[in-house]
């Protein structure tokens, strides 16, 4: 047999890879430009262009393009691609694909936290008045890592993080803040309990360069060290324990993985609301397609979920123009039934 | 190579457990259920810590080698092994190069996984997804990883390396096992020392230069297969009478009756 004819690992990982990358790439750019073009307000390609190159074009369409349009859109995709990252980095952790970034506790904890200051918020008069779009972000971002923080110290066995006890007390934790969450329902008034409701189902309408400038960086960062992790991503596969007899320092990463997921998602939570599936069901179809190995798997699946992100964000806006639906019913509503068919069809194939 | 001074540990139930595991040379760990052989493996492989007492690797603490550099140097083959992914077989081998990350080049690893699964007949899986291939087949691919994991071109063939295994033949059939024991034989004259933890104990007899029978987390017999496996030491270990019948040709058979 030939040095050319052997089957090679990384080429044959990456031959899927390479016909799959490329037209999520292709992916995202399509669905970047029908979310800037869809809307309450059409919007063609040539407008599009033009405001962005200064060519002629109606100053208020420029407004819409550079002001919300293109913010949002930008918004969309870190948002996709940092719970898409999230959520194949803690599969990977947890070992299991139907882990995510919720198990951990940052969506609850952010949820607790955005759900105090609205119905209390209007209390705190020390906070300056042009803090006051930040403040709501920054106190669901506080939220998100304490409960991250307190899950994972629950979880502390002689030094080492227990993942199975991890799972566990995040659920029980989970518990506790949605608790926490029922009782601020029941103390709010009418308004407030719609805020809580509307913020719990998530909404990219808040979105805006100020807010994009927070989610935009910190999204690139997470992903960035995912990429840098995902080598013991990959020997984690085969257990905590194999991966530490490859050499890997698997107690560094793990907590580096906390902390960046924690961190990216609770950014993308405190600005966006909680917005589920994207983290299960992108990681899973590009597994799927690509195979586990955990580079372009992350790659993929950060594409991937920032594709899912800009057209469910583009249908929100569309169904009941000029009202928009809260974007966590079109992402349960179309990637829930969308997840049972592949399961399903792989059971069926794994029978067969 | 591996050398245990008084280890226990608690969890496991060793006690007082001095061992000399050698390079080049086939170690068989034998006993009954409990009596702490996927333990003594397990500290040897610098995988779990004793109690008390120390264990060295090449004349060095174990602890001290950092891990990538112990990594290149002794790999473990654990008795059943879950993968979390769907993955192909010729990736989950390549796992076992993660070590050499930045050391040696795409071409060598390859070289290396290929000869691997080629030593443990595995070869023809390497495209197959490894949860869709049985048990048997599996636990050769598992080998097959570790087995690329500590494995050398001939011009670096000189460094000490050991291979450590629980039951690395439990789940194959007899023309594998066979096989599988000769080749860790063969192994062990490229210098690798191989310590593994045997049921049969007729493949012991058969294929290690070294036989430890442990019971209870204490050793009570050890040495060359002959020695270390007296009928009265195995039938009281076992709790079933042993009896060693000689032949004129081939090496002695142990029954249990």
């Amino acid at each position: 047999m030939t040095e050319s004819s052997i089957a090679v690992s990384e080429e044959s990982v990456a031959s899927p890879a390479a016909v799959i990358l490329p037209l999520l790439v292709v992916g995202v750019i399509g669905a970047f430009l029908l979310s800037v073009a869809l809307g309450p307000i059409p919007i063609t390609l040539r407008e599009i262009g033009a405001a962005l190159t200064g060519g002629p074009v109606d100053a208020m369409l420029r407004d819409v393009i550079l002001e919300l349009r293109i913010p949002r859109s930008l918004m969309a995709l870190a948002v996709g691609a940092v719970l898409a990252v999230g959520g194949t980095a803690m599969q990977g952790l947890f070992r299991n694909p139907l882990a995510d970034p919720t198990l951990i506790g940052v969506s609850g904890g952010a949820a607790l936290a955005a759900a105090s200051f609205i119905v209390f918020g209007a209390s705190f008069t020390f906070i300056p008045d042009g803090l006051r779009l930040y403040a709501m972000p920054f106190a669901a971002f506080l939220g998100g890592m304490v409960v991250v923080v307190v899950i994972q110290r629950l979880a502390q066995r002689d030094g080492r993080t227990d993942i199975a006890t991890m799972l566990l007390a995040g659920i029980a934790v989970n518990a506790v803040v949605m608790a926490g969450i029922g009782l601020l329902t029941f103390i709010g008034n009418d308004a407030q309990l719609r805020t809580i409701n509307f913020w719990m189902l998530g909404s990219l309408g808040g979105s805006g360069w100020g807010p994009f400038s927070a989610v935009g960086p910190v999204a690139l960062v997470v992903v960035l060290a995912c990429l840098g992790l995902a080598r013991v991503l990959d020997g984690m596969m085969l257990g905590e324990r194999e991966a530490q007899t490859l050499g890997f320092n698997v107690e560094t990463a793990k907590r580096l993985l906390i902390v960046a997921v924690a961190a990216g998602v609770g950014t993308a939570v405190a600005f966006c609301g909680v917005i589920v599936f994207v983290g299960i069901v992108a990681p899973h179809m590009i597994r799927l397609a690509i195979g586990p190995a955990h580079r372009v798997l992350l790659i993929g699946a950060a594409l991937l979920g920032g594709i899912l992100i800009l057209l469910a964000d583009t249908l929100c806006r569309l169904i009941v123009a000029p009202a928009e639906l809260p974007i966590g019913i079109v992402t349960s509503l179309l990637g829930a039934p969308f997840f049972l068919a592949l399961l399903l069809g792989r059971g069926r194939d794994s029978s067969a | 190579m591996i050398s245990a001074r008084n280890i226990a540990r608690r969890i496991g139930g060793l006690s007082d457990v001095s061992l000399e595991v050698p390079a080049g040379a086939c170690t068989a760990i034998i006993g009954p259920n409990g009596a702490g052989k996927s333990t003594l493996l397990d500290v040897l492989a610098g995988r779990s810590q004793a109690d008390s007492g120390s264990v060295t690797f090449g004349g060095k603490p174990i602890g001290d080698w950092t891990p990538v550099a112990l990594a290149c140097r002794r790999a473990f083959l654990p008795q059943s092994l879950e993968v979390a992914f769907p993955i192909r077989v010729m990736d989950l081998v390549m796992l076992g190069r993660s070590p050499y990350h930045g050391k040696s080049s795409g071409r060598e690893d390859r070289a290396a996984a290929e000869t691997a699964l080629r030593l443990t007949d595995a070869w023809h899986l390497r495209d197959r997804a490894y949860q869709r291939i049985s048990g048997g087949e599996r636990q050769r691919v598992q080998l097959a990883r570790v087995i690329a994991q500590i494995w050398r071109s001939k011009n670096q063939a000189g460094e000490p390396r050991m291979l450590l295994l629980d039951e690395p033949t439990a789940s194959l059939d007899p023309g594998h096992r066979l096989a599988v024991m000769r080749l860790l034989r063969d192994l062990t004259i490229g210098g690798i020392g191989v310590v593994l933890a045997l049921h049969d104990l007729n493949d012991a007899a058969r294929f290690a230069d070294r036989v430890v029978l442990l019971h209870q987390g204490r050793i009570i017999s050890e040495g060359g297969p002959e020695d270390a496996m007296q009928a009265e030491v195995l039938t009281s270990a076992y709790g079933a009478e042993a009896q060693i019948i000689r032949t004129a040709d081939a090496a002695p058979v142990i029954v249990f009756r």
